[in-house]
């Protein structure tokens, strides 16, 4: 039983991250139809700059969490003001082109330029207790892994609250649909995306911080947030509301994949379960048909 | 009205239009051919990478640029005709050009496999499943490889020079003229499919698909073809990179080794078989050229590995994300605009 | 009214719009819509009414045209480069064609994701759903299972929440009922006489327009050829004729003097047959159970104003969409259901409208695509070019070469299909289509665009195509005249439903498809605004 325990944990933890990275990356999708595979090394930035300014200025962590967000915001907005609207009307290969790019190249070597690929662990104050909490079935999470899943269920219901209730919510439903109409009808589309991506960008930054303040830092991140993407996909690459599931189905199952089997097993899983779903259900379990399939 | 008859269309589908071009063709391969004794050996170690990399882009570019198809999983199919290649070198009573062969039908086969999922699926969905093939094989690659010996698995699988029966491919000059051959064989196979049926149903599929299903083609068979040939050349490619390299190590063929090849066929242009050579000459030939003025300059190796490596990847990525935003073309609509103004010089633009 | 510059709310100087493949799309119009107008913009298809509302509207990065000289001065300033969303902030709200909604969303939604933030309010939600009840009634329905008719409304509400001072709608009408017409024009006049809205619709049903508007500027081939007064161009026999091209008093053939075929074509077995069919998408019932035969040889016209329903019924003779009730049979087989691939082989072709030719390719290998079917190499046999590969391309070479010498296509063999001008796309697409060997050939509005002496051109390829090579041809088209001059039989189609067929001139004369074009009036009188 010691195993099921260990098991579930890192699942846990997984599905905490994986449901973040992952939400942010269907936001991105739903509103402006790219696929940003520059999300994984925002993930990864996030913990650069969050280490950079508590080591700068010796804040708490907890302090220097808000600025990570805002930071992330602001990155995000900017990436997409300065990069998208110029491949308006360019082959939908494009932007996924220039994500990768953006995050494989440009960012991860900027990383490694400034702070080296090293491997470090966070030596700054916490400013609140990173302790080990025992659940029920012999579930042992850090503070920050419990943080991180609260956290995933509560940005995700306002994300969908955002979206069913707010008018800047149904306008960013308005211009995924049809952003010509939506530009007629008064909607400063590229606004509305901009939005969307500093959202996405805020929560992922904000999820590296808090993983590699409770793990390490290093490049590696950027691995683990790729395999968010699978995540995304089994949950529906157009439904915010499967995203949870999805993350849960891929984390656990790469979790116990790596306990009871071996860990490079488990490394295999999210991809395995990638193809399963692009072979059998392409749409992921909560989209439509419509979404996915060629015309 | 002249009446034409066999001869006269036979004709038009010759592939030296003039006795001029042909005139210049053994000109330039004459050059070519002289240029191992002249160049130094990092330069001909450049023109030899650049030209396996230039087979892969190749094959890529006929998915790509002319079906329009994405995948991002062109390392792995690298991989693959390597890990064949490296596994059969092992026999050596097995011929050089059929282990070739071997590696390049499993790359065919293999991508008839990644490529189903084109049948049903969006562009961008297509990328993911090209995505995952890429991580689940490598992954794969990397455990039997850490299966194997303890050095092998650290080093990777060694492989003998290339032995063609009268010669041992062992010198980079020797390299230089089977890399030549083999590159202008996979450049006439794509010349013979595009000006072909086959490379007309993949430029209509590209251009207006539900059009070209109403002319009568078979969109999800030929989108098929276009993935397992692909495929079949980035195996190809890869088997010989294999050679060249001597080993064979999972670590090898990253992800950013993919979008890599991506970034020659942008840059050199996207859909032409030249321009696909171009790129991967210009971007196989930057890191060496960076390298050597950087040392030039005299920065120590350690400050290289630390800031110089790093730089070329960020100079990587933003030559790509110019190129798309700013330049489309790539540097074959340059070479054209360059031509083009030679042929009409000194009139320039007036024309 | 006096439409002095203090007046006019809009004014368009020398406007030109290109296309992004260089093809231009509007040649220096002007005109101006004086405030408190319903002005009409008209013009068959292709003409650049859309392409003007558009470009007013303003055209964003990645859009299909582009300004390329002039300008657009709204309430006096200029508003030529401004964004989409800045133009609607501005007070111009744009109700684009084929009555766009955000289908996923539902009534309410798509009314709360429209208007700008405070400031004056025209309307707020709730007097527009006392304006239009139905929108109440359906308001939590998502908007893509409205009718047509209650989508058109959502649109114009929609529009009116951006608190407009100039409204554009185009093409309001297209394949709605009569009734529908008659209320929407109804809510149009209401919309200036209640609010003082300016509004500027574009209309291809010319009758519609005429009744509705003060004021008509013409367009044809992106030029303004006429402007004026409605009620007295509608009074205008000459203005009709030219316009319309319909003159049942003009016995003389335009396109084809001198012979039509009087081969007795009832003995001739039929080729093909639709028998009750009906679409309907979008909301409406875009062919309402019709039936018609084809016999081999024929020369079959379809006529009708724009929205009749003529080019779904093509579309699903080729097998584009889907049919909701009928059937499609072609020599004894029931093709309602087969894939769109099949066809081809069963020698059916089509052109299409907007040419849709492979931009990338040359002329020569755009039909060389249409000889794809019938050749038989495959993928390895191409890459070696050996010898199957090589005979073949010749043999089917010397195919399409008589198919370029046909249509005299020979200066242009090579050029890229996408340098092209309009007109000579138009030519290559019907070559790709006789080089598929069609037993029947279907023509999808093939004059539309072409300028008269282009149309005298296609006019002898097409006579040539169906005496000479016996190819049997059902063309659907507006230009009624050149229809009637080539035609040997012409089907009259009204809102999807069949209301006449025969010879030409008897067709025409029907009281049925005089109606159709000319309309009884279909709303009450205007004001009598003249401009």
């Amino acid at each position: 039983m010691l195993d099921l325990g260990a098991a579930l944990s890192a699942g846990a933890n997984l599905v905490a991250i994986y449901g973040l990275v992952g939400l942010g990356f269907v936001i991105i999708y739903r509103a402006s139809g790219v696929l940003n595979f520059a999300h994984g090394a925002m993930f990864a930035l996030g913990g650069y700059i969050g280490f950079a300014l508590c080591e700068a200025t010796g804040m708490p962590m907890i302090a220097a969490c808000p600025l990570v967000a805002l930071i992330g915001g602001a990155i995000g907005w900017l990436f997409y003001r300065a990069v998208m609207p110029t491949l308006a009307g360019q082959p939908h290969w494009v932007p996924v082109l220039v994500t990768c790019a953006c995050g494989f190249f440009i960012l991860a070597g900027v990383i490694e330029l400034v702070w080296t690929p090293a491997s470090r662990d966070f030596l700054g104050e916490l400013g609140f207790a990173n302790t080990i909490i025992r659940l029920p079935l012999e579930i042992d999470l850090s503070t920050i892994q419990a943080a991180l899943l609260v956290g995933l269920i509560v940005v995700e219901l306002t994300i969908l609250a955002l979206y069913r209730y707010t008018r800047i919510g149904i306008q960013m439903k308005a211009a995924a649909h049809d952003h010509h109409l939506a530009s007629f009808r008064g909607i400063d589309i590229h606004a509305v995306f901009a939005l969307a991506w500093s959202i996405a960008t805020a929560i992922a930054m904000l999820a590296g911080f808090a993983y590699s303040v409770d793990q390490r830092l290093d490049l590696h991140l950027v691995v683990i947030a790729i395999k968010a993407f699978p995540a995304a996909m089994v949950g529906g690459l157009e439904a915010i509301g499967g995203l949870i599931l999805g993350a849960l189905i891929v984390g656990m199952s790469e979790a116990f994949a790596t306990v009871y089997i071996d860990p490079q097993i488990g490394e295999l899983v999210p991809f395995a379960l990638l193809l399963l779903i692009l072979f059998t259900r392409p749409w992921g379990l909560f989209g439509r048909p419509q979404g996915a399939l060629r015309v | 009205m002249i009446p034409v008859g066999l001869d006269g269309y036979r004709q038009d589908y010759r592939l030296l239009s003039s006795v001029r071009q042909g005139v210049a063709i053994v000109l330039i391969a004459a050059v070519v051919a002289w240029l191992p004794g002249v160049v130094s050996a990092q330069t001909l170690e450049i023109l030899n990478r650049a030209a396996i990399a230039a087979i892969g882009a190749i094959g890529l570019n006929l998915l790509t640029g002319t079906c329009g198809l994405i995948s991002i999983g062109h390392a792995g199919f690298l991989a693959l005709g390597g890990m064949v290649a490296a596994i059969l070198s092992q026999f050596p009573w097995l011929p050089f050009p059929a282990i070739l062969a071997c590696s390049a039908i499993a790359g065919g086969v293999v991508g008839i496999g990644v490529g189903l999922p084109a049948l049903r699926l969006r562009g961008l969905y297509l990328v993911l499943s090209t995505l995952a093939f890429y991580y689940l094989f490598l992954y794969g690659v990397r455990v039997w490889q850490s299966h194997l010996s303890s050095v092998v698995a650290l080093t990777g699988l060694s492989l003998p020079a290339p032995d063609l029966g009268i010669v041992q491919i062992t010198s980079g000059r020797a390299w230089f003229y089977l890399l030549g051959a083999a590159l202008a064989g996979v450049s006439l196979i794509s010349l013979n499919l595009l000006r072909s049926r086959t490379g007309r149903a993949w430029l209509a599929i590209r251009d207006h698909e539900l059009v070209a299903a109403s002319m009568g083609i078979h969109a999800p068979y030929f989108k098929l073809v276009a993935f397992t040939i692909s495929s079949a050349i980035a195996g190809f490619a890869g088997a010989l990179l294999a050679y060249y390299n001597g080993t064979f190590s999972a670590d090898f063929y990253t992800i950013e080794l993919s979008i890599i090849y991506f970034a020659m066929i942008i840059i050199g242009g996207l859909g032409s078989i030249f321009g696909a050579i171009l790129g991967a000459l210009f971007v196989t030939a930057i890191p060496p050229l960076i390298t050597a003025a950087v040392t030039t300059v005299g920065v120590p190796s350690a400050w290289q590995v630390a800031y110089v490596i790093p730089m070329e990847v960020v100079l990587y990525g933003l030559l790509i994300v110019l190129v798309l935003l700013f330049w489309p073309g790539g540097l074959i609509a340059l070479w054209r605009r360059a031509h083009e103004s030679l042929r009409t010089w000194p009139l320039g633009r007036a024309l | 009214m006096t439409t002095g510059p203090a007046n006019d709310l809009l004014v368009v100087d020398r406007l030109s719009v290109a296309y992004n493949r260089g093809a231009p799309a509007l040649h220096g119009i002007s005109f101006a819509i004086p405030q408190g107008s319903i002005t009409g913009l008209i013009g068959t298809n292709g003409a650049g009414k859309t392409t003007t509302l558009q470009a007013i509207a303003g055209l964003m990065r990645g859009d299909a045209a582009r300004i390329v000289g002039g300008g657009i001065r709204f309430k006096g300033r200029d508003i030529q480069r401004q964004r989409p969303h800045n133009v609607a902030q501005l007070g111009i709200a744009l109700v684009p064609e084929q009555r766009k909604i955000f289908g996923s969303l539902t009534v309410a939604d798509n009314l709360r994701a429209s208007g700008t933030g405070g400031g004056r309010r025209l309307v707020d939600i709730d007097t527009l759903y006392g304006l239009f009840p139905a929108l109440r009634l359906r308001r939590t329905v998502a908007a893509g299972h409205l009718s047509g008719g209650e989508r058109q409304i959502l649109a114009i509400a929609m529009a009116l929440l951006g608190n407009p001072d100039l409204l554009m709608i185009d093409e309001m009408t297209l394949g709605l009922s009569p009734a529908m017409c008659v209320q929407l024009a109804g809510v149009i006049r209401d919309l200036r006489d209640r609010f003082g809205l300016t509004i500027l619709i574009v209309e291809q049903n010319a009758a519609v327009a005429l009744d509705l508007v003060d004021c008509v500027h013409v367009i044809e081939h992106g030029s303004i050829v006429r402007s004026g007064d409605a009620q007295a161009l509608k009074a205008d026999r000459r203005f009709r004729d030219v316009y319309l091209g319909i003159d049942p008093t003009d016995a003389s053939a335009l396109y084809a003097p001198g012979s039509k075929p009087q081969r007795p074509l009832s003995a001739e077995p039929v080729m093909l047959s639709v028998r009750g069919l009906s679409i309907r998408y979008g909301g409406v019932t875009a062919v309402n159970d019709v039936s018609i035969e084809v016999r081999r040889g024929d020369f079959l016209g379809i006529i009708g104003p724009n929205g009749a329903g003529k080019t779904s019924l093509l579309n699903a003779v080729t097998g584009l969409v889907p049919v909701h009730a009928g059937a499609v049979v072609f020599e004894e087989q029931d093709i309602t259901r087969m894939p769109l691939r099949q066809r081809v082989h069963q020698g059916i072709a089509r052109t299409y409208q907007g040419a849709e030719l492979f931009l990338s390719l040359s002329v020569l290998d755009n039909l060389m695509i249409g000889r794809h079917h019938r050749m038989r190499s495959g993928p390895l046999s191409n890459a070696a070019f050996i010898a199957g590969t090589l005979t073949e391309e010749i043999s089917h070479r010397r195919r399409t070469e008589e198919v370029i010498e046909l249509l005299q296509l020979e200066s242009v063999r090579h050029t890229p299909a996408g340098m092209l001008p309009f007109a000579i796309q138009k030519i290559v697409g019907l070559g790709r289509a006789l080089c598929t060997e069609p037993r029947l050939l279907l023509l999808d509005e093939i004059a539309s665009g072409l300028t008269h002496e282009e149309k005298l051109l296609l006019a002898r390829h097409l006579v040539r195509i169906n005496e000479a090579l016996g190819i049997t041809i059902m063309w659907v088209e507006h230009d009624v005249r050149m229809v009637c001059d080539l035609a040997t039989r012409v089907v009259a189609l009204h809102y999807g439903r069949h209301v006449a067929e025969g010879p030409p001139d008897k067709v025409l004369a029907s009281a049925a498809v005089q109606q159709s074009f000319f309309g009884a009036t279909l709303v009450g009188p205007t004001s009598g605004e003249s401009c």
